[in-house]
């Protein structure tokens, strides 16, 4: 159905001014794609030059139609050759080349693309042809350019290489010129002793080997003297679609439980299929090679749907690598599933190789057994926590999750908190969406320090509202400690203070205890773990801005902020600091950090001058 | 003007440093009745030239005008600090240091370098009365405290950002690290 094909897409040779009408210049080979098919060979109507210009008309040379044989028709002269570098730009080398067909009506001139086309190159010399003895024996046996061919796999057998220069041969007669392939006896590539011409012995098979990298050998003998040169001679094989898909091992049905990861995108089952075919090309794959859900449940054609992802991969096959595909067939949640969902189903995917010619069919059916249990929202039976009285807004008490929250993906539970009695409220929650978990911050400082309301109970509800389910646990709070006054001129947040003894002096908000803490750098260049003041050293500054540091910028601008940071830094991925230089701190409402080495001398050097003084 | 004319005009203005008169063997004879004309042109425009040194300037190009300008007055050929006055001191300006950025003591390791502009030099120009007053009293001890604000030399643009490789192939960038013109503020 292909037709004819070249066994290479460039030929190369050497021109020269002056060489007569009639000199042979090459010869172009065909292969065939079925038996029987005769080529029939065609010259372009142009010569182009570097950029592809169309230099001239060809006037000069010629194809035999059925041998593929080109050839001069008409010397070319000096004035010939100084019009063709004149519109080639003038270039000291010009490199011509023009276009041979297979085809009897050539095709548009513009779209030279093998198998149909392939382009002859002549590097054109400004000289006549040199002396004879000149020739060293590489140019005596082999184009200037490397040979490499390619040859379709399971094609007929046929000739697609000449070995001899023709232009040599031509001129310089009293040369003997011989040529031999090595290692190619046992291979399918034949060069008889006294032949010039490489054909092959039988039909090529990918998928036994894709490449032979032979050594063509030529002697040549002037007189006495003999002189061998050895050149490598490439063949790749060319694949197409002789095999179909496989299970590797056999295996053709995968099973999964969807429980707690509910999200849209969660892979639930993989099945891999494997093509020793390297065709259909990437570019066609996803075109060619379909998958589909057969219909069955339409719940499941809703949730469900099949990500193919094809990728290369190398098997062995006599002793050398081939390549080959493998199709990953990815079950694929379309969206999230409430928590509330409880089935079992079967989906069966059909993966058709549709390049695929037989022997056989290019169709595999993979089958999925997915069972979707639900979720149950339970919260620990009872929670218990402590706060201390000095605790500021913003602090943080505890978390609250339902089992196996950690895993929970897709699953949005809120949580709230309801107070037993009206008039001693402390307690807030905020849920935070990326790890289904509340957090409990002190919400009324006030309250908090009422004698009255040392002791509270709460109810925590989670509450899951698509699927209308919901969990409660009891909640006893205690406040402990005593009350300790502020200190004057402490700022809001405790990330304003640079220095340590100011730090620990402060409160601010968002500490549980009603001090800032300090934490020490390693103070080794700009640093994940610079010095800085924060309310709660666990939480703050660890790189996240979470639900509850989002509530206000003056609780962790290290971590939140979304301004300038000024001195030498790394910024957050979104926002705040990744890493600082030195000790960094913060005016959140100037939007602003300041990062900058902890300078040890310049207290010292106080003290030392009032010592003086 | 013919083309002869603006030839001259060249010749001319080459001429005038040395003030000696144009060589007639340089004049092509090829023009004889336009000959007269153009030596009366000549001459009028040297004595012109002659009585009023400055307006040679109106003569020359931009580019050289603003070179001569600037070497007859090197205080203000940098930076646009304190435009064309003379005070007691060298006024607030732009200067340019080289440096690497390692040189910066921010922390980064690298080993590229920059260009860094900063301005100096006194503000006692810029003083208005409400400066003088603020030292008067503090000069009186009217003024709890004597550090009272002064007019300083700052930048009052910036440089554009400078980006960097440093040595763990992170890409950093340098905002408002340079000053791109000064001012008293």
């Amino acid at each position: 159905p292909l037709g004819l094909y070249f066994s290479r897409d460039a030929y190369w040779e050497r021109l020269y001014v002056d060489q007569p009408a009639g000199t042979p210049l090459l010869y172009v080979h065909a292969l065939r794609d079925a038996p029987g098919e005769v080529p029939s060979f065609h010259l372009g109507q142009h010569l182009y030059g570097f950029h592809r210009p169309r230099l001239h008309e060809n006037n000069w040379i010629r194809v035999q139609e059925d041998t593929g044989l080109l050839y001069l028709n008409q010397s070319l002269d000096h004035t010939s050759w100084e019009k063709l570098s004149i519109r080639n730009g003038g270039f000291p080398l010009l490199t011509i080349f023009l276009q041979v067909f297979l085809s009897s009506t050539p095709l548009r001139e513009s779209e030279c693309q093998w198998p149909g086309c392939a382009r002859v190159y002549f590097s054109f010399y400004n000289t006549s042809f040199p002396a004879c003895s000149s020739l060293k024996p590489r140019e005596l046996c082999f184009p200037e350019t490397g040979l490499s061919f390619r040859i379709r796999e399971n094609r007929p057998p046929g000739t697609f290489h000449q070995f001899r220069l023709l232009p040599v041969q031509f001129f310089c007669p009293n040369i003997s010129v011989a040529y031999r392939l090595l290692e190619g006896e046992s291979l399918p590539f034949r060069c008889a002793p006294d032949s010039l011409e490489v054909s092959t012995r039988w039909a090529l098979d990918r998928e036994q080997q894709e490449k032979y990298d032979l050594v063509a050998q030529c002697t040549v003998r002037i007189g006495k003297h003999e002189e061998e040169v050895m050149v490598p001679f490439p063949v790749t094989v060319y694949d197409e679609d002789d095999s179909a898909p496989t299970f590797p091992g056999g295996v053709d049905t995968a099973s999964a439980v969807v429980k707690f990861k509910r999200k849209e995108g969660t892979v639930v089952a993989t099945l891999r299929v494997f093509d020793a075919d390297v065709v259909p090309a990437s570019g066609e794959l996803v075109r060619r090679y379909t998958n589909t859900l057969l219909p069955g449940d339409p719940w499941a054609q809703q949730i469900f749907r099949v990500e193919h992802s094809p990728n290369e991969t190398l098997v062995q096959a006599n002793g050398s690598f081939v390549r080959a595909t493998v199709h990953d067939y990815k079950l694929v949640l379309n969206r999230s599933i409430s928590i509330s969902e409880n089935r079992s189903l079967q989906l069966t995917v059909l993966v058709n190789d549709s390049d695929f010619q037989g022997p056989g069919t290019g169709v595999l059916l993979l089958h999925f057994n997915v069972s979707v249990l639900p979720v149950i929202l339970r919260l620990p039976s009872t929670y218990s926590f402590s706060v201390n009285k000095g605790a500021r807004h913003y602090a943080q008490i505890g978390k609250v999750c339902v089992e196996n929250c950690q895993e929970f993906s897709g699953i949005h539970v809120q949580y709230k908190l309801q107070p037993s009695s009206a008039n001693c409220s402390i307690l807030g929650v905020v849920t935070s969406a990326e790890d289904t978990s509340g957090t409990l911050f002190v919400n009324d400082t006030e309250t908090l320090q009422r004698p009255e309301c040392a002791e509270l109970q709460y109810t925590v509800v989670a509450n899951d509202r698509q699927a209308r389910k919901q969990a409660q646990a009891p909640l006893l709070l205690t406040v402990e400690g005593t009350y300790v006054a502020e200190k004057e001129g402490c700022p809001l947040s405790c990330a304003v203070n640079k220095r340590r003894s100011e730090c620990e002096e402060c409160g601010g908000l968002g500490s549980p205890t009603g001090r800032c803490e300090w934490r020490q750098g390693d103070g080794k260049g700009i640093t994940r773990n610079f010095s800085t003041c924060s309310p709660n050293t666990k939480t703050c500054p660890d790189g996240h801005c979470d639900a509850l540091e989002n509530r206000n910028i003056n609780i962790c601008p290290q971590d939140c902020l979304r301004g300038s940071i000024v001195g030498g830094h790394e910024p957050g991925e979104r926002r705040g600091i990744k890493a600082g230089y030195g000790i960094c701190n913060c005016f959140p409402e100037k939007k602003k950090c300041f990062c900058e080495p902890e300078d040890s001398l310049g207290p010292l050097c106080d003290e030392l001058c009032r010592t003086v003084i | 003007m013919k083309l002869w004319d603006v030839v001259a005009v060249c010749l001319v203005l080459l001429h005038t440093a040395s003030a000696f008169p144009l060589p007639a063997a340089n004049m092509p004879e090829d023009y004889p009745d336009q000959f007269d004309d153009v030596m009366d042109f000549i001459q009028a425009t040297i004595k012109r030239l002659k009585r009023s040194p400055d307006k040679q300037m109106a003569v020359l190009p931009r580019r050289e005008r603003n070179r001569q300008a600037a070497a007859a007055n090197p205080e203000n050929s940098r930076g646009k600090g304190r435009r064309g006055q003379r005070g007691k001191n060298r006024g607030c300006v732009l200067t340019a240091i080289h440096l690497n950025v390692t040189d910066l003591g921010l922390g980064y390791e690298t080993k590229e370098e920059l260009i860094f502009r900063y301005c100096s030099g006194s503000c006692d120009a810029a003083e208005t009365m409400y400066d003088k007053i603020l030292k008067n009293l503090s000069r009186n001890r009217r003024l709890a405290s004597d550090k009272v604000g002064q007019a300083c030399c700052r930048p009052i643009a910036f440089d554009d950002d400078l980006s960097f490789l440093d040595d763990n192939l992170v890409y950093h960038i340098l905002r408002k690290h340079s000053a791109k013109r000064c001012g008293c503020i």
